[in-house]
């Protein structure tokens, strides 16, 4: 019935005698936002590293895009986008050198290159900025030309890390309406952020504290299940119940 | 003292650097005692704004009056009156929490007997009593972030700036930051800050929206909604996509949004009646919904024009 981009059964990693990720589980569809959320130290990066395969499982089970990884981590590297609010791009360059970088790490050919840039321009609209240098463009606008890089060899699976922070709310509505056609044709979206707005955006989400998950379900099921008006108030309730005073 | 008109006056602040404009024409009234946020998107001008303000960077144009006073003919006294904390404030990371308060004291010339009864009160309200002994380079983000303002409230001022007190930081220490905040403005303190956190605007007195150097409104945070023309409906729906296009071609709904699993339908007022009837025809439920921070701000610099 339901297929699923990435599952995740009894993940562990382990630094020495740090647990980060202790014994999760998850999966989530295709063409699902989906969310992970937690404070710094919540153990976010640590999963997201094991999910791109860079960084392989203490002990448990991983697969994405039908991929077992450690195994075949090499053959998902290429099925996947990543994107960070701070932006990995060369403010130097124009928009566009960015673009043709980013292509020629993927393996992007010149013929696909173009009609991808042709393609991604029709929805993030970024063709009269492809010239200025990306030091010169407003957040916004930085922002999609950061997320065209993570689009351009059309990934199955779309990491968004922090995308929204900072940038004004015009620009953020626009981003999510574009995350929500993405979603809508099929790639599927994983966020990772602790700004309860941009938890507020996705279909599901996992609360991750000290390397477990606390909940998994939708923002507006997590807030009736706990009598709570925001995403915010959930969070403080979970993980605020956990947290020992120092 | 206050001044006549407002406790900080804000009058024609214009500031340019090299030819970029960070802040133009910019005037404000804030009142004594209140919290007044600045929010604003990254670029804004939030912090040129805080700087002038602090009497950091002067302005190219314009003056800024603290109780009357100007930084150009008094800054002694506006000094030991005002506490900043900026973005990039450091604490000295191998001294302990109390250190660090010990010190940030002595700077401000406070002595020792005064100093140490402060300190203790400073970390009973700040609830670190119990990390008094630790040193501030281990300290979680929210208590590091608490601890700079300590260290800027040392000196007892009767204005706290800060500067994106909240950025980077997780919900649980931005809950404990804010009741600190909030303690400090019961105190009597003015307190100023800068966000560019919408949904922390529930949380203050007073509001500026900052977009593009330009102040686009400032208002009390009760009266946030009346600068909005539209009403809300809000849809829940496991199948935005469908709902969307049909909303979309309602013919009195001026704009759409979607959070999560809910579409939101922005409408003018005085359509409500037919919006309702086109709303039956299409949905079985909705509910309406108060504007948010967000939504205003977006119709405020033009975002609901042309959707």
């Amino acid at each position: 019935m339901n297929e699923y981009v990435v599952e995740v059964k009894n993940l562990v990693k382990k630094f020495g005698d740090v647990t980060a990720v202790n014994n999760i589980s998850f999966s989530v569809m295709k063409g699902e936002i989906f969310g992970i959320i937690g404070a710094n130290g919540a153990g976010k990066t640590t999963t997201i590293r094991m999910l791109c395969g860079i960084l392989p499982p203490t002990s448990g089970i991983v697969r994405v895009s039908g991929f077992k990884i450690p195994r075949e981590s090499h053959k998902v590297k290429s099925k996947i986008g990543y994107m960070s609010q701070k932006f990995s791009l060369y403010e130097d360059l124009t928009a566009l050198e960015n673009l043709e970088l980013f292509a020629a790490l993927y393996g992007v050919n010149n013929r696909d290159f173009h009609s991808e840039i042709e393609r991604l321009n029709q929805f993030l609209e970024f063709k009269p900025f492809l010239n200025s240098l990306v030091s010169s463009l407003p957040l916004g606008w930085k922002q999609r030309i950061a997320l065209s890089c993570a689009l351009l060899h059309r990934p199955e699976l779309i990491f968004l890390d922090e995308p929204t922070s900072g940038v004004d709310p015009v620009s953020r509505r626009s981003f999510w309406k574009i995350i929500r056609k993405l979603s809508g044709a099929g790639q599927t979206i994983i966020v990772t952020t602790h700004y309860m707005e941009e938890a507020e955006y996705c279909d599901r989400l996992t609360i991750m504290h000290e390397g477990r998950i606390l909940a998994l379900d939708s923002p507006d099921s997590l807030k009736t299940s706990l009598e709570k008006e925001s995403m915010e108030e959930v969070f403080v309730s979970l993980v605020g119940g956990s947290l020992e005073e120092v | 003292m206050i001044g006549p008109t407002g406790f900080i006056e804000v009058r024609d602040i214009t500031k340019e650097y090299d030819g970029i404009i960070a802040l133009k024409d910019v005037s404000l009234t804030l009142k004594e005692g209140k919290i007044t946020g600045v929010i604003g998107p990254d670029g804004a001008g939030k912090t040129t704004l805080l700087e002038i303000i602090t009497g950091l960077r002067l302005p190219d144009s314009g003056e800024v009056l603290i109780a009357g006073k100007k930084w150009t003919e008094d800054s002694g006294s506006l000094k030991r009156n005002l506490g900043f904390v900026p973005q990039d404030f450091s604490l000295y990371s191998d001294l302990t929490v109390e250190e660090n308060l010990f010190f940030f004291g002595q700077i401000y010339g406070q002595k020792d007997g005064t100093l140490r009864e402060k300190i203790e009160k400073l970390l009973d309200i700040a609830n670190l009593k119990k990390a008094r002994k630790r040193q501030a380079g281990k300290l979680s983000g929210g208590m590091k972030q608490k601890l700079m303002v300590l260290s800027c409230l040392i000196h007892e001022p009767s204005v706290l700036v800060l500067d994106e007190p909240t950025r980077g930081v997780d919900p649980i220490s931005r809950t404990e930051l804010w009741e600190l905040i909030r303690f400090i403005k019961e105190q009597g303190t003015t307190v100023i800050l800068s966000t560019s956190n919408m949904e922390e605007v529930s949380r203050m007195d007073e509001v500026v929206f900052l977009a593009e150097g330009r102040v686009l409104v400032q208002i009390e945070v009760q009266n946030l909604s009346e600068l909005f023309p539209f009403k809300i409906a809000e849809i829940k729906t496991d199948r935005v996509e469908d709902l969307i296009e049909k909303v979309e071609k309602l013919k009195n709904i001026k704009a759409t949004h979607v959070v999560g699993r809910r579409v939101r339908a922005y409408f003018p007022r005085e359509y409500e009646k037919k919006v309702v009837e086109e709303l039956s025809q299409i949905v079985k439920g909705w509910y309406p919904v108060s504007p948010t921070a967000e939504d205003v701000f977006v119709y405020l610099t033009g975002g609901f024009i042309g959707e």
